[in-house]
């Protein structure tokens, strides 16, 4: 677990290096006009270090509530039950029809 | 003729129809989830049916073979994340007309295009089962190293306006295909001591990186208003399949299938480098060439029927050598050997029945998908309806599921995001994405297959050149690539003068 | 908001800890209660995979024999090395075993792996299965020792293929050759599986093949092919007319075996109860038809010898790598 989240945060290292570098002169700049893809993959990279942690169910629901917000929906608690229904149905279609397991969560689920 | 009839009229049982037609779902289920591949499908599939009689059995992992190569082109068309490795391919032309509200009418092209794809591997499997086997026999190391390099410069027709541009990406995606152990010699490279990378980066964690996230960093960039905004959709009418298109293409459909089920011949390629071979070579036969990538049918054809031609292609040496074509027919192969039907040289002179039932088998299955899909396809467009800015955190989550999935592996996950912040600067670079998803692909077998040539040939380029069909396939390779240099000079230099005027 | 979380964290570890502690506590007296939820079996190969399916044949026995079912999870990557180091890493209960084959030892040594030998203890010698040298039916070599006197007459012509560098088959293959002495005057061809090496050998691109039979028994049966050795201390069934390059007076007689493997501190209760029910499963009738209609013939071992069966091997790989010059 240490290993994943160790070679994550070196690749995410690697992906703000190369963003920095990339997009240009004034990084000021580039930093703002990206400014969401750059929370984004913020989110992403926390939900990474999550899944471990809290399990697959727990941390899922949270990232994809905050996500749905970040893109638009205003409605929270609307946004909170959309993302446990969703994340329960594939939760339940990948473990119980393809049979993958999913890390759990000290709380077992 | 008499046994082929025999195996017909035994197989249109109860029993086997609706094995077929489980397969089928199944395998469109397992096929349209990211990171559920068709092996992974079919392996699923297997423990159950060693308990099913053998028609039975061979009838459902057909369904779910031919089920899954479709499947993959759901999610690559609706959410630009190609369930399959397969359907990477689809994505190009699927997800541009899905943006333009065409969801309905790319699913159908998808879906003909399959079905008469994987008729024509049927057909192809066959009448030509036997001469089709000596090609695989043909090809050594020297052989495939030709392709690879021919499919290599296919690249340049689908590196979009600037050459220079589609070499860097091309070469970048050949870079990454060298992560991971070197294929002869087993040492480790760029893996930064990670084991995970052992094996090299996963395959669907760069097709879903760089195509599925790369477009959600991408529809960040514009307001929430736009992302909130109500997906209008066409009318019924404009979302359907005419005949006209489908007649149109099915020339392109025909010779995509021809290529699928050549490439499914030889041991090892793989189902998306035959896609992106059907793709290139449609490109490059269109009268519009420069309308590929924006969202047109003839990009949905070709790839959906290479993809279920494979299908037909891989099962030549898996049944007349024993052999498997791809990771798919290897399971199938240990499901036969269960079943007491030995895929084999003797096969067709001592079990001749059990060949036409696989015949059989493929060609119903063939049909069911047929049945299925034309059945699913208006459920399935209807996921597109939802606005983006539910839908894409949705996606999102998908594409953690799917690449986590492939291996059970949450490094596979976190690579997906690195390749999706990758396909992003390149997007915005304006360097095109196709050549260095091909390049990728193509690069472990190019290289492999250059350095086996070399072990045979004690290190002399020569072997590549004396050997007929290597010498042929690079002599094609190196004239494509020149006469695209030259019509990319000349539309240089119009251009230049265009501008000048 | 990140304090909270923090707490939160804490007391649910601390509960967890707490109720942890309380279970051990009252099941140590009496005898303790295993398995209460579905044991599950890693497999460090892809899906669909020899490995893998050969792992699928001990789960229906499972239910009736371990009272829970056997759930098999692949984690697939650095030639089982991922499946490995994930077990070696997992909470020493039981419930998480690692169905492994003789590429332990051998990414023990050649890999630059987390684990060590003795994080594993073995409870269940499942499989066995013996590989076989196959080459072209009109190769102007019947066996071994016509083999060797054409490659000293041709040296630097004879190739060899195998489905992998650092794969089971490479070792034991490369140990054959090693055996016979042609190592140094031959060319090594790796491909990526069994499959594209037998079509490279048919087509005439390499000369030979090292495979587990089920391979190349239809080609044999074809006369397409012709076996010029076995890797074992018997005749194998598959290919009773074949000797064994032992009988040939060449000391190749590396098989692979395939078993069960725990983390090495699983409490000893746990690990006498595995051992037991695996017994049970594995000399089952139906479990020993399944496996040698696949070509995975059973053998069964249990803990104490398996585990001295794997101590053995990973002695005699370590040394076989060091001499062959792989490590």
């Amino acid at each position: 677990m240490i290993m994943v989240v160790k070679s994550l945060y070196s690749l995410r290292k690697q992906g703000k290096l190369s963003l920095q570098t990339v997009i240009g002169s004034s990084p000021s700049n580039s930093i703002k006009t990206f400014l969401p893809q750059i929370i984004f993959l913020a989110a992403c990279a926390m939900y990474m270090v999550l899944i471990p942690l809290i399990g697959f169910i727990t941390s899922s629901v949270l990232v994809l509530t905050f996500l749905l917000y970040f893109f638009g929906n205003t409605r929270i608690m609307m946004n909170l039950i959309t993302s446990v229904i969703y994340v329960i149905v594939i939760f339940l279609i990948f473990t119980y029809v393809f049979r993958i397991k999913f890390p759990m969560g000290p709380f077992g689920f | 003729m008499g046994i082929l009839l025999n195996s017909f009229t035994n197989f249109l049982s109860f029993q086997v129809i609706s094995a077929l037609f489980i397969g089928v779902a199944f395998g469109i289920l397992g096929g349209a989830l990211p990171g559920i591949s068709p092996s992974m499908t079919i392996a699923l599939l297997l423990p159950i049916s060693l308990y099913l009689p053998a028609d039975v059995a061979i009838a459902m992992m057909m369904g779910s073979y031919q089920g899954s190569m479709f499947g993959g082109s759901i999610s690559a068309i609706l959410i630009n994340t190609p369930g399959t490795a397969s359907a990477a391919a689809t994505t190009l032309d699927g997800y541009q007309m899905a943006l333009k509200g065409q969801s309905g009418k790319a699913l159908h092209m998808a879906l003909y295009a399959s079905v008469t794809g994987g008729m024509v591997g049927v057909i192809i499997l066959l009448v030509m089962a036997k001469p089709l086997s000596m090609v695989t026999l043909k090809f050594g190391p020297p052989e495939y190293f030709g392709l690879m390099v021919l499919s290599l410069s296919l690249i340049a027709g689908i590196s979009g306006k600037s050459f220079t541009r589609g070499l860097i990406s091309a070469c970048l995606g050949l870079l990454m295909a060298t992560v991971g152990m070197d294929p002869i010699y087993g040492t480790k490279r760029f893996t930064f001591g990670n084991i995970n990378l052992g094996d090299g980066v996963q395959t669907l964690s760069i097709f879903i990186g760089v195509f599925a996230l790369a477009e959600i960093l991408s529809q960040l960039t514009k307001g929430k208003e736009e992302l909130t905004r109500k997906e209008e959709t066409l009318s019924l009418e404009q979302n359907t399949l005419t005949f006209k298109e489908y007649f149109g293409n099915l020339w392109t459909i025909i010779k995509s299938g021809v290529i699928g089920a050549l490439i499914g011949v030889l041991p090892g390629i793989g189902g998306s480098t035959a896609c992106f071979i059907a793709y290139a070579e449609a490109q490059r036969n269109s009268d519009h060439p420069e309308k590929f990538g924006t969202g047109i049918i003839e990009g949905i054809a070709a790839p959906e029927a290479a993809n279920n031609a494979v299908a037909g292609g891989a099962l030549v040496p898996t049944l007349t050598f024993g052999i498997p074509g791809d990771v798919v027919t290897a399971i199938l192969v240990g499901a036969l050997i269960a079943h007491g039907i030995k895929p084999g040289p003797l096969l067709f002179t001592d079990d001749i029945g059990s060949v036409y039932t696989i015949y059989i088998a493929m060609f119903f299955a063939v049909v069911a998908l047929l049945v299925v899909g034309k059945l699913g396809v208006p459920l399935f467009a209807k996921i597109i309806n939802l606005r983006k800015s539910t839908l894409l955190p949705m996606i999102f989550i998908i594409c953690v599921v799917g690449t986590y999935s492939t291996r059970t592996n949450l490094f596979d996950a976190a690579s997906m995001l690195f390749f999706g912040a990758l396909g992003f600067i390149l997007r915005k670079n304006k360097f095109p994405i196709p050549p260095f998803v091909i390049a990728f692909v193509i690069g472990a077998q190019l290289e492999s297959n250059l350095k086996r040539s070399l072990i045979l040939s004690d290190g002399s380029m020569s072997i590549f050149f004396t050997r007929p069909i290597s010498a042929i396939l690079i002599l094609v390779a190196l004239t494509m690539a020149v006469l695209m240099l030259v019509r990319n000079y000349k539309d240089q230099k119009k251009e230049e003068a265009k501008s000048t005027e | 908001m990140k304090k909270l979380l923090a707490v939160l964290m804490i007391a649910m570890v601390a509960i967890g800890f707490l109720t942890a502690g309380g279970a051990t506590e009252s099941t140590a007296k009496t005898t303790i209660d295993f398995p209460t939820k579905p044991v599950e079996l890693i497999v460090g190969f892809a899906a669909g995979g020899g490995t893998h399916i050969a792992a699928e044949l001990l789960s229906p026995e499972a239910t009736e024999f371990l009272g829970k079912p056997l759930q098999i999870t692949t984690k697939p990557g650095a030639g089982g090395a991922i499946g490995a180091t994930y077990v070696a890493d997992s909470k020493p209960d039981g419930y998480t075993l690692l169905y492994a084959t003789m590429s332990l030892p051998i990414s023990l040594y050649m890999d630059s792996v987390d684990f060590k030998k003795d994080d594993f203890v073995g409870i269940a010698c499942a499989s066995n299965v013996a590989p076989v040298l196959a080459v072209r039916a009109d190769a102007p070599y019947n066996n071994a020792a016509e083999l060797i006197a054409w490659t000293k007459a041709h040296p630097g012509q004879f190739s060899w293929s195998h489905p992998g560098v650092g794969s089971t088959l490479h070792v034991l293959g490369a140990d054959m050759m090693f055996r016979m002495g042609i190592i140094d005057t031959i060319k090594e061809v790796p491909f990526s599986g069994t499959g594209e090496g037998t079509a490279a050998v048919l087509g005439g691109h390499v000369n030979s093949v090292v495979g587990f039979p089920t391979s190349f028994m239809d080609q044999v049966a074809a006369g397409k092919m012709k076996i010029l050795g076995v890797s074992s201390p018997q005749r194998i069934a598959e290919f009773p007319n074949v000797p064994t390059f032992l009988e040939q007076g060449y000391k190749a007689v590396l098989t692979s075996t395939r078993g069960v493997f725990a983390p090495a501190d699983t409490p000893k209760e746990v690990l006498d109860i595995l051992d037991k029910a695996f017994e049970k499963i594995i000399n089952s009738e139906s479990y020993k038809q399944r496996g040698t209609a696949i070509g995975e013939p059973p053998m069964y071992a249990n803990a104490r010898d398996f585990n001295q069966m794997y101590q053995d091997q990973c002695n005699m790989i370590e040394e076989l790598l060091i001499t062959l010059g792989l490590i």
